[in-house]
Order: C-alpha cells, then structure tokens, then sequence
C-alpha cells in the first residue's frame, strides 16, 4: 500500500514537472459563436491611412492614424460622423508629435502617447471652434523604457507597458514619474533569453483599464494571452488560447515574430472585456499578393471580467481599432484596408 | 517490513533528485544553446540591419521602431 503511495507521489511530481515546462493553453472554444455583418460609414472629406484606434464620448469621434501623412488624430461628430477638425501634427517641434500610439478621452480632453518622444500630449477643445490645441506635454520618467501603450489607471496615474521587461506595465504619475513597476511577464517558454528586453518586446501588449469594476486587460499583440489585473489589489490571471504565448527568432539583439499576430485591441466594460483578435500566421501575412493585401482582425472575442471565454464574433471584415457601445448595442470599428470608411456592427 | 519502507522511501529520494538534476540539466541546455545562437546570429549580422520590414502595420521594426506589417531576415 506504502508503496504504491510512494509511486503515486512520483506519478504526481513528474506532471508537475512536465507542467512548468510550457505554458497550456486555458481555453479552446467560445461557448457561443455569432456571425456579425457590418455596416460602412463613409468618411468622405478625409483620407485614413492607418485607422488604428477610435474613441468616442458623448457626441464626438476620435479615430487615430497610426501613419497619417500630415497629422495624427481626427475629429468627427457622433454619431454622424461629420469631419470636424484634426490635430496631431507630425514634426520634431515642441507640441509636434513623432509618432501617435494610442489616444484616449478624459476630463474633456483627449491625451495622446508619443512613444518616439516618450511624451503624453494633453489637446483640449478651443471653446467655440472645433479646432483642438496641445496645452501641456508630460515628459514621461526615463527609467520607462520605450512606453507602447497607456491608459488611466486608479489614483489618477498611467498604467504604461515598456520595452524593460523586468515587470509587467509601469504605474506613472501625473507628472511622468515612475511610482513603481508592477507584475512580471508570465513566459513558461524554457528559452526564453535572460534579457527581459528580447521577451518584452515578444510580449508586446495593448491595454485598458476599467475603473468601475478595477480591471486592467492586457493583450498580447504576437500569441493569443490575455492577463487580467486588479490594481488595487493583487489579483492576477493569465488566459492562454490555442496559439500560446508569443512566437519569435532572435536577431541581435531584437524579437523578430515568427508565430502568429495575435490581438490588436482591447475594452474594458462594466460587464465584460472585448478583444480583436488576428490568429493569422506572418508566413500567411507575408504571401498576400500586394495589390490584395489585408490587414487586420476577423474576430471579436469576448472574455468575462474573470477571463472565462463568453462569446467568439465572426466579422465578414478585418477590423482593426473598437469602440463598444454596450447601451447601444453596437461596435463601432477602424478598418485599415480601406481609407474612407469604418465599420459598425450590431451585437 | 521496515526495511521495505526505509528502502522505498531511499528510492523515492533517489528519483526525486535525479528529476531535479534532469530538469536543471534541461534548462542550463536550453539557455546556453540559445545564447549561442544569439551569438552566432549577431556575427552573421554584423554591424548590418540585416532585417527588412515591409509594408504600413503596427509591428515594431527592430532599431527604427517604424510600424511595420511584417519583417523579413535579409
């Protein structure tokens, strides 16, 4: 009888072993799968190069381009979409930006990362006019190394993913002082190298934060790994799908991807988070024939707010950038494969 | 019947260490293989950009961080 305790316990502790060695994925299905046929909004008076990302509050639209050719961001009323004005500049100039990551609305202003100049902008409504005007640039703290994404986080401080690697996203004050580093990159990839730089930039990941329900969602841009955080305390959950975690060769110094491009954008209601989700392969990416080339994501995926796969939207488009409208029903999407229109789907 | 006991208990210490000596084994192998090949793979590239990114993405392309669809090894 001891025996066979004795063996049982080995049994046990070679699973475990054979556990820590990858990391498995957590879900394999959506308990529901919906088919969602868009509707288009033409943007006739302005040419979209990138739309990456769209945010809309009350009764504006903003809609960023990742690569515009003179400036970043785009006003447009709601719902309408009536072009209003654009701001953003491109240039090395003080209050110029070189580059636009992400953009988001508060306190009636919108707030955009310049990761290239490693500055949050504040642009604020001229009153009268529909013309918007940079009032304050925070020059984020250089121990940040290379921020990729933000959002508000609790206590009225950023939530920033860097490029260091050594934590999972930096908490930043309103003045762009670090106030501390927070969670660690959950890689079970026996490979992975000692420099947490090469694996940061694998984990490259988009976020957002909901300060109703306390939930911060992280995706991640290569793999299929979504990570809930609670800030105020430390709850933590990582959610792997079928691709896994993050794919890539080293090159030098660099993460050069090599698996599949795996979420594009991220959203935090109060019942639910909502994700775009790619799951094509680079190889298959990078065979399109140029004049039909595609880009984007084909799927909406939504998780509970424990990260318990809910519901999985087939779109007859790739999207790319979301807006949920949970009181309206709606999702409002950028599409990058087309310059003069986005896409609106009924749930 | 306590010899069986001591003796079971002796085998089981046996192959708890030499899993943890395999598995320490595993992960020195992994590491130093894949620090070679950075090695071997930043000889090769030299002082070159020997990557190319191609296309208007959001990926980004290593040393100039423009974004990119995808990257291709020269």
């Amino acid at each position: 009888m001891k025996f066979y305790s004795a063996f049982l316990l080995m049994a046990s502790l070679l699973a475990l072993n054979a556990c820590q060695l990858d990391m498995k994925p957590s879900y394999f299905a959506f308990p529901e799968e919906k088919i969602l046929v868009s509707s288009s909004i033409m943007l006739d008076s302005i040419e979209l190069r990138y739309p990456f990302r769209i945010r809309i509050i009350d009764n504006l639209a903003v809609v960023l381009d990742l690569h515009g050719y003179k400036q970043y961001c785009h006003v447009f009323s709601y719902p309408d979409f009536r072009y209003l004005n654009s701001f953003g500049h491109k240039g090395e100039a003080p209050k110029e930006m070189l580059s636009a990551d992400n953009i988001r609305i508060k306190d009636g202003a919108f707030w955009t990362l310049d990761a290239n100049k490693r500055e949050i902008n504040i642009y604020h409504k001229r009153e009268r006019i529909n013309s918007f005007v940079c009032s304050q640039s925070i020059a984020l703290d250089p121990i940040v190394l290379r921020p990729l994404d933000f959002t508000f986080g609790c206590d009225s401080n950023f939530v920033i993913p860097d490029y260091s690697g050594q934590n999972r996203f930096c908490i930043v004050n309103m003045n762009g002082k670090l106030v501390r580093k927070v969670g660690f990159i959950p890689s079970y990839d026996s490979s992975t190298p000692n420099d947490c730089a090469i694996l940061a930039q694998a984990w490259r990941s988009f976020i957002d934060y909901n300060p109703h329900n306390d939930v911060l969602a992280l995706v991640t841009q290569l793999g299929e790994v979504l990570e809930i955080y609670h800030l105020k305390d430390s709850t933590h959950i990582t959610q792997v799908g079928i691709h896994g975690e993050p794919q890539f060769k080293y090159f030098g110094n660099y993460a050069v991807p090599s698996g599949i491009m795996g979420f594009s954008d991220v959203q935090v209601t109060d019942s639910a988070i909502y994700t775009v989700f790619h799951g094509r392969t680079f190889k298959e990416i990078s065979r399109q024939v140029e004049s039909r080339r595609v880009d984007g994501g084909r799927f909406i995926y939504v998780f509970s707010l424990q990260g318990k796969p809910l519901c999985k939207y087939i779109l007859d488009k790739f999207v790319y950038g979301i807006h949920v409208d949970e009181k309206r029903r709606i999702i409002t999407a950028t599409d990058v494969n087309n310059e003069h229109s986005l896409a609106v789907f009924k749930i | 019947m306590k010899t069986k006991i001591k003796l079971c208990l002796l085998l089981l210490c046996v192959f708890i260490i030499s899993l943890l000596y395999i598995h320490f084994l595993d992960t020195v192998n992994n590491k130093s293989t894949s620090l070679v090949l950075m090695n071997i793979e930043a000889l090769a590239s030299g002082e070159e950009n020997t990557t190319m990114c191609v296309g208007f993405g959001s990926v980004d392309c290593p040393r100039s961080y423009q974004k990119t669809l995808y990257i291709v090894e020269r």
